[in-house]
């Protein structure tokens, strides 16, 4: 008698709930270029998909994964693509070249790019770098921070012996190279893996007054103006997925799985945890950008000469789509 | 339906069933109130202590908190006001970092000597650090990794910089960890920040100190939320969420919205809790405690349960005693119903107390039944005997009804007279009446029989005697008195002394009854006395007449009662009765006394206050004045004859109307709020319209003066006086009218009008002042005169202004300044006495166009001067220039006959004549012009010059020609003036020269020089003639130049003398003029200032 009541309160319930006239529309169609291939990094993108983050925002998402040869920044500037996912540093050079994009959030608010040297080898800062050897990307805009660095510390790069970094660690580990390139969030825990007990000396640019953000969503000019409120809400759940990745790694992990190049848990759940610090720093909310920090990096920039002229930091960011989520 | 609702009234109606109910519902009322509000009062009080507890705990975590965080601060403080790590610190900031012993050395002494004995004290710092103020680069550390690093862009190092800084925990990527830093400014000598010392805290020991649980309750914990809703410090429930963990709780929310309170909500894991929070501003965290509510309401639940459980038990328990009782009573309740039914039968039988079982009350009840039973029986037999008492008692009543009936009659006497007395004064008789009216009844009572009676006394107003006040009722005795005293009709008085009866009685105040003979002769004869009988010895005589007149009168029985009115003696009464009074007549007589004396005394006052009132009329009637009298709702009661007279109407016409009669309706509110004013004791006059009867406005003066009843103390009407005061409002408006007309007048003047004060405040103005200001009246009433004056006319405006005030007239031009700009204004200031008070009246008109004009004119006077002396110039180059060709002219000509006259035949030569004679007439023409300009550029300086001198000089020039006509010159009296000696010369030169030149052919020159001196400063010289005069129509002509009247042949020269003469003249500032007739003579007549003013001369190089 009483279950039955129950059940049917219950069915009532559903029924009215089903009534309620919300998702009349269909979903908004968005697809998302990232950074890399499948792989935790993006965490908070899948966690936002598995949690229904999205299809809470009436938006049916898609991921398109990056790789090497892929432009990641092609897509979304001829509107093939709803957003991606860039390299702070690169999107001011970027925009500086006409692509019509700016930044509406940055996930990796600190760098994962870190130089990395063992610590029996006495190297502790960009000073010591002086007459040994470095492991550095041949190209891209990683080498801008380590160019930045010496130059904070006016130190003559041509004193240092650099070499290219071959995404292999091997020289570092023989010791044919004194210091190398690492990515704290990526390359750094296999290499933490194979150093057994040996120690590392993690140099940051960060402690060098080099503070680039990494890892920012970018989105078409033409989409801010023309349709800001599908990336506001778009940015609502993206945070939200972020939020849920740093609160329950694991559920995370999960929903990483289902895309992940790796298929290897234990490699994906290391990997998130040791994307959290970079994330939420615990200064501001997840996804915040700083003035400041925008005009940093393009500084920089300008003085190592990638970019040829200074550009209107207006141009790069816009904070009202943070601020209507925040509330602010 | 209908059986089952019988049914249910029959259990209703059943004892049993109702006690059941009753027990029931008493048993469960009392218990689910005290249950509920138990329950109620239990949990509140237990949800506060869980609050409370929580307030506690949260307060205590925040305390402890805080000393936490201010210990670390004053450590760092302290350590950053060292005076050798300032010395060093500012040392070292000079200092180039790298490879520097100097450098390396003061290093190492704040490393070893300072920072690091501090950390080995105070555990709660991980390291210390100096970083350089400058560039944020990290100089000494007591982490070694941490030296060589730049912290330029942290908060604490920039907050650091300003002051010691708490930054809340982050996690730092080069530390690998979360970490709160706390900095503080380090400082050299001159305040300059040199160096910012910041040390990491360890993070766990906030975490130890939130997690230290109170063991109050198991599942209680406290933590941080930092203002991004991060978890800053370990929980209870989660590992390492510290940092990781945002919480969005809704004790988190309302607490990071900067509110301390409590809530129950669900935590973060889902788990409803009671939480507190509290906002802590200065750190910009937000702490909060919270406990499951399961836990903390579990208490409240097991009342709740043991509450229900009790109320259950009592019930059940109550429905059981409830039925046992019932049962015990009905039982032997319905023994005795079907005892009582046997009662009637008389087959009654008494039960045995054992059979109606054990309750002491139904016991008690069959006793009582039984004794009721029995006494039953004894009331039947008492009946009959207690009828027959009742049927004696009742006649016995009877009897005294019918005394009561017979004492009722006599004080229906009483009552009669008391009423007669009443009834006398009601109608308003005459105290005479009422003491006739009295004495009738009383005698009527007491000697119904005889004509004997009462008699009333009364004192005289100075109190030596009574006089008998009724009308005496004993015609013998009256008779009889006449006849021994030969007094007609007398007024019986009696003198008091000490000595007589009347006076004893008045004096004790108390009736008497005099019964014995002597007494009653004693009494007599304070009759007989000296207002009678003015013989001493007859009137001894008369007194042992005494008893005589009491045989006559045959009197045994004689009360008096004096009269008082508030214990104050007024008179007495006297009866004579026949039979011998009684004290209760006496003390019957006593009461009707005291009736009588009040109603004397009442009459009394009323006639008083007749006469009194007559008297006010009387005044009222015959004062000047108006004067009315209205109730308290404004009615009139009163008008007097002056009133009438003022308002037309007769008395009946205006008493019991109201003022509404006599005032138009907008003079209403007036008269309402005067009746308000009155009412409250307000005695004041006002001005007001009323309407005469004939319909005509009549302003009058009110003066009204309330009235209040001197007994109850209420408003009781007023008295007002009204005054006429339409003749000066007449003259008010003849005032009102000419002060209109000086107003109009004042605004119809042409120009401005304005009156002001010794402060320079308005007091008056015309329209025109408005208009032609801009100002308005507003403005005026602010405004001073200087404001109208332009700021360079306004020392000259003052200074007017108090000459004005001092001499009583001024006289002023000034540019008059006005909204519109400035206008040049004529003003015209008299000084007038308004109240006493000095004013200034001030008058302008507009003299622009005069301004306007006299600019001009000088404008013009200078263009024409200038024109002038161009002209002279021109005349004097030009005369100067033509002279040469005019010389050649005549040179050539000489040469020319002098050299070939011969060989010119004769109308040659008359040629050659003829040029040269033009030739000489142009040269002399042009002499005449140079001299005619030389006037002009060659004049010389003034000086003093004898005019007799220069006639005479003159005359001896002239001497050929004066010679030649036989002429005759007279010369006057001639004066000394100031002039050019040279052309006063050259002046009369000419005129005398005229005057001879111009003389009839046939008639000798007679010329007279004469001067008249009218005038101390100008003299006037004339020279008169004989000779041929002129035609008034040439007076313009012959003082321009090269004016000739007559012909060349006929009299000589250019005709430029007396245009010379005119120009010297006006040089002088002096002028001429010429009165003639032809064929008589003429007259030229000089006007030159005596005293001319010292000019310069004025010289032009030939």
């Amino acid at each position: 008698m009483k279950s039955r009541m129950l059940i049917t309160i219950l069915l009532i319930i559903l029924v009215l709930s089903a009534c309620a006239p919300e998702k009349e529309a269909p979903p908004d169609q968005v697809t998302v270029q990232l950074k890399w291939v499948h792989q935790a990094q993006f965490a908070g993108f899948y966690a936002a998909e598995a949690q229904g983050f999205y299809a809470q925002e009436n938006i049916d998402v898609n991921f398109v994964p990056g790789g090497v040869g892929i432009d990641i920044f092609e897509g979304v500037s001829n509107g093939d693509v709803t957003f991606s996912v860039v390299g702070a540093d690169s999107l001011i050079v970027e925009r500086a070249e006409g692509r019509p994009v700016a930044a509406v959030a940055t996930i990796y608010r600190v760098n994962p790019f870190v130089l990395v040297a063992f610590s029996n080898s006495g190297i502790t800062s960009p000073r010591d770098f002086i007459g040994r050897s470095v492991a550095l990307l041949p190209d891209g805009y990683d080498s801008v921070q380590f160019h930045a660095m010496l130059t904070n510390l006016g130190i003559d790069a041509s004193e240092i012996n650099t070499v290219n970094y071959t995404y292999d660690d091997t020289p570092f580990l023989n010791g044919d190279v004194d210091v190398t390139v690492s990515f704290a969030a990526g390359s750094l825990l296999p290499l933490k893996e194979k150093i057994g007990n040996r120690e590392l000396n993690l140099i940051w640019p960060g402690d060098y007054g080099v503070h680039f953000y990494s890892d920012t969503l970018i989105a078409n000019d033409d989409l801010i103006a023309e349709n800001p409120n599908l990336v506001l809400r778009f940015l609502r759940a993206t945070l939200k997925g972020h939020r849920f990745a740093i609160e329950n790694p694991e559920d995370a992990v999960d929903a990483s799985m289902r895309y992940a190049v790796v298929q290897d848990r234990e490699v994906q759940l290391a990997m998130l945890n040791a994307s959290i610090p970079l994330i939420h720093t615990g200064e501001g909310p997840i996804g915040w950008m700083v003035t400041d920090d925008w005009q940093g990096m393009h500084d920089i920039l300008f003085e190592q000469g990638i970019l040829d002229s200074p550009l209107d930091l207006s141009q790069m960011y816009t904070m009202k789509f943070l601020e209507s989520v925040y509330g602010e | 339906m209908v059986s089952s609702m019988n049914q249910i009234k029959s259990y209703w109606n059943r004892l049993g069933f109702r006690f059941t109910i009753l027990f029931v519902f008493l048993a469960i009322l009392p218990m689910v109130v005290v249950g509920v509000q138990a329950y109620f009062t239990a949990s509140a009080a237990l949800e506060q202590d869980v609050i409370n507890r929580l307030a506690t705990i949260t307060l205590l975590k925040e305390s402890e908190f805080n000393r936490w965080n201010n210990n670390n601060q004053e450590l760092l403080r302290l350590l950053a006001q060292r005076p050798l790590v300032r010395e060093y610190a500012t040392a070292l900031v000079l200092l180039d970092e790298r490879d520097n012993i100097e450098f390396e050395g003061l290093r190492r002494n704040l490393l070893q000597d300072h920072l690091q004995p501090t950390l080995d004290v105070e555990s709660s710092y991980i390291d210390l650090a100096l970083i350089r103020a400058r560039d944020g680069l990290v100089l000494v550390s007591t982490d070694e990794t941490l030296e060589g690093k730049y912290r330029e862009s942290d908060d604490f190092f920039i907050q650091g910089k300003l002051d010691t800084f708490v930054q809340h925990p982050v996690y730092h990527l080069g530390e690998e960890k979360a970490i709160m830093h706390i900095s503080t400014p380090v400082t050299d000598n001159d305040g300059r920040v040199v160096m910012v010392l910041s040390g990491h805290v360890d993070l766990n020991e906030m975490s130890k100190i939130q997690t230290r649980r109170s063991n109050f309750s198991a599942s209680e914990e406290t933590y941080i939320v930092n203002h991004s809703n991060l978890l800053i410090t370990e929980t209870r429930f989660e590992t390492g969420a510290a940092l990781r963990k945002s919480i969005f709780t809704q004790g988190v929310t309302s607490c990071l919205a900067g509110n301390d309170g409590f809530g129950f909500y669900d935590d973060y894991r889902g788990i409803p809790v009671v939480g507190y929070y509290r906002w802590m501003a200065e750190e910009n965290l937000c702490l909060l405690t919270e406990e499951d509510q399961a836990e903390a309401f579990l208490a409240v639940e097991q009342l709740f349960a043991t509450t229900l459980f009790t109320i259950i038990v009592a019930v059940i328990v109550s429905v059981g005693l409830g039925l046992l009782t019932t049962r015990s009573i009905t039982r032997p309740l319905q023994e005795l119903e079907q005892r009582a039914a046997s009662l009637a039968t008389s087959l009654y039988e008494p039960l045995p107390t054992e059979e109606m079982g054990r309750f002491e009350e139904i016991v008690s009840l069959n006793q009582s039944f039984d004794q009721m039973a029995s006494e039953i029986h004894e009331r039947d037999r008492h009946l009959e005997e207690q009828v027959l008492a009742r049927t004696a008692e009742v006649q016995e009543k009877a009897k005294e009804l019918e005394l009561a009936n017979e004492f009722l009659q006599q004080h229906t006497w009483d009552l009669t007279l008391v009423n007669e007395v009443n009834s006398s004064l009601l109608q308003g008789d005459s105290l005479d009446e009422i003491i006739d009216v009295f004495a009738e009844k009383t005698r009527e009572m007491y000697a119904p029989s005889k004509d004997k009676g009462a008699a009333i006394l009364l004192l005289s107003d100075d109190g030596d005697q009574l006089i008998l006040k009724n009308k005496p009722v004993n015609k013998e005795l009256d008779q009889r008195i006449q006849k021994l005293f030969g007094a007609k009709d007398p007024e019986i008085r009696i003198p008091l002394h000490s000595d007589n009866l009347h006076q004893q009685v008045i004096q004790s105040g108390e009736p008497r009854l005099f019964t014995q003979s002597d007494e009653i002769d004693m009494w007599f004869r304070d009759f007989i006395n000296e207002t009678w009988i003015k013989q001493p010895w007859l009137l001894n005589q008369a007194r042992k007449l005494a008893p005589q007149i009491r045989k006559i009168i045959g009197d045994n029985c004689i009360a008096a009662i004096p009269l008082t009115v508030e214990s104050e003696p007024i008179g007495l009464i006297e009866i004579s009765a026949e039979t011998p009074l009684t004290k209760e007549d006496v003390q019957r007589l006593k009461i009707i006394a005291n009736q009588l004396a009040v109603s004397i005394q009442r009459t009394r006052h009323e006639e008083e206050i007749h006469a009194l009132r007559e008297f006010n009329e009387s005044i009222v009637q015959t004062v000047p004045g108006a004067i009315m009298a209205q109730d308290p709702n404004g009615y009139f009661t009163f008008v007097n004859p002056e009133a009438v007279n003022l308002l037309g109407y007769q008395p009946d016409e205006l008493i019991g109307k109201h003022w509404k009669l006599l005032t138009p309706t907008d003079q209403h509110e007036i008269i309402f709020a005067a009746d308000e004013r009155r009412s409250q004791g307000i005695v004041d006059s006002y001005e007001i319209e009323l309407e005469h009867k004939n319909g005509q406005r009549l302003p009058v003066i009110i003066k009204g003066s309330p009235r209040f009843d001197s007994f109850s103390g209420e408003f009781s009407g007023s008295l007002v006086i009204l005054t006429d005061i339409s003749q000066i409002r007449q003259a008010e408006e003849a005032i009102l009218k000419e002060k209109n007309f000086s107003d109009d007048m004042i605004n119809s003047l042409p120009g401005i009008f304005c009156l002001f004060d010794v402060d320079g405040k308005f007091i008056h103005w015309n329209q025109n002042f408005l208009e032609i200001t801009g100002y308005t009246a507003e403005e005026m009433k602010r405004a001073h005169p200087n404001d109208f004056i332009v700021a360079e006319d306004q020392i000259k405006s003052q200074e007017a202004i108090i000459n004005g005030f001092a001499e009583g007239r001024v006289y002023l031009e000034a540019r008059f300044k006005t909204k519109y700009g400035p206008t040049p204004y004529y003003f015209v200031g008299s000084r007038t006495l308004i109240e006493g008070e000095p004013h200034l009246m001030g008058t302008a008109i507009d003299i622009s166009d005069r301004v306007m004009a006299e600019e001009t004119l000088k404008q013009r006077t200078v263009e024409l001067e200038r024109s002038n002396q161009d002209l002279e110039r021109f005349a004097y180059i030009a005369s100067h220039d033509l002279q040469e060709p005019l010389r050649k002219v005549q040179a050539f000509g000489d040469r020319l006959r002098s050299k070939y006259e011969d060989k010119l035949d004769e109308r040659g030569i008359d040629y050659l004549l003829r040029m040269q004679e033009t030739a000489r007439r142009g040269q002399e023409m042009v002499e005449d012009l140079l001299t005619y300009s030389r006037v002009s550029t060659r004049g010389q300086k003034f000086e003093s010059v004898n005019l007799t001198q220069v006639v005479n000089k003159v005359i001896e020039e002239l001497k050929t020609s004066i010679d030649l006509t036989d002429a005759l010159v007279s010369v006057g009296i001639l004066p000394t003036i100031n002039a050019d000696a040279n052309q006063v010369h050259q002046l009369l030169h000419h005129l005398l020269d005229n005057a001879l030149k111009f003389h009839r052919p046939d008639t000798p020159p007679v010329i007279r020089i004469n001067v008249d001196e009218g005038d101390s400063n100008q003299v006037v010289l004339s020279v008169c003639d004989n000779g041929i005069g002129f035609d008034v129509q040439f007076l313009e002509k012959v003082f321009q130049p090269f004016q000739r009247l007559h012909g060349r042949h006929d009299y000589p020269g250019t005709g430029i003398g007396l245009a010379i003469c005119q120009k010297i003249v006006e040089r002088h500032g002096g002028s001429i003029s010429a009165s003639s007739i032809p064929e008589k003579g003429s007259i030229f007549t000089i006007t030159i200032p005596i005293r001319n003013e010292n000019k310069r001369g004025v010289i032009f190089n030939d």
